[in-house]
């Protein structure tokens, strides 16, 4: 949020094209989200609470570590 | 798909009420003031309770027919508000309240200041009558109302 590039990378996009035929509105509706809080997560804006995150893997049928990665500093 | 389509009911809906808000606040304005100073004209006690219950029952009708419309159109369709909306509904809200809470701190010390020293300390602002005073007070309510909707379209536009 807040216009800031997020520290954490996500797959969803990719994940949704190449294994599943799903669309963003149905995979919205799916994982109880508007599609367009699905856009902005696809394309980096957002990053989605736990909770949603784990809808997300588990309607896309991967692990939330291959859905979602941490690309900040450990400090 | 154009830009309405592709926002979400919680955008629509910001859009429509910083658009209605804008257009009552236009009419206060014009009407209590000559000439969209932000220093009223002085006038009865009946103008100002009409103009007063006039914007009352304005505010009421415009604000039930948009929640109305919105209550009609969720029905049947699918998720109309998440986390995300939440989320930056939650950050308009906090914006506009500092912004209404500097705004009615301002009013009091300039009523304050005005009473004391029998003079306008803020130079755009006169707060020494009570129609000066409720004016400032509705005013600095819709501006921080508008402030809200701009801010929560900003966010959505960026998010």
């Amino acid at each position: 949020m807040g216009g800031k590039k997020s520290n954490i990378r996500n797959q969803v996009k990719r994940i949704r094209l190449a294994r599943t035929d799903l669309t963003q509105s149905e995979l919205a509706r799916r994982v109880g989200a508007t599609r367009q809080t699905i856009i902005s997560i696809e394309n980096g804006r957002y990053s989605p609470s736990l909770e949603l995150a784990f809808r997300l893997s588990h309607v896309l049928d991967v692990s939330i570590e291959e859905l979602f990665q941490f690309d900040g500093k450990w400090e | 798909m154009s830009a309405v389509e592709n926002m979400s009911e919680a955008e629509r809906q910001s859009w429509i009420t910083l658009i209605a808000d804008s257009l009552v606040l236009a009419w206060f304005w014009k009407t209590m003031t000559p000439g969209w100073s932000l220093i009223p004209s002085e006038m009865s006690r009946a103008e100002l309770g009409q103009i007063y219950l006039s914007l009352v029952v304005i505010t009421i009708i415009y604000h039930a027919v948009i929640a109305s419309f919105f209550e009609i159109r969720k029905r049947g369709s699918g998720v109309e508000q998440d986390e995300r909306d939440l989320l930056i509904a939650a950050f308009g809200a906090k914006t506009g309240y500092t912004v209404l809470q500097f705004g009615v701190g301002l009013i009091l010390v300039s009523g304050i200041m005005g009473y004391a020293y029998e003079a306008d300390i803020v130079p755009f602002l006169s707060i020494q009558t009570p129609v000066q005073f409720l004016f400032a007070i509705t005013f600095m309510s819709y501006a921080a109302d508008l402030v809200r909707h701009a801010l929560i379209l900003t966010r959505y536009s960026r998010d």
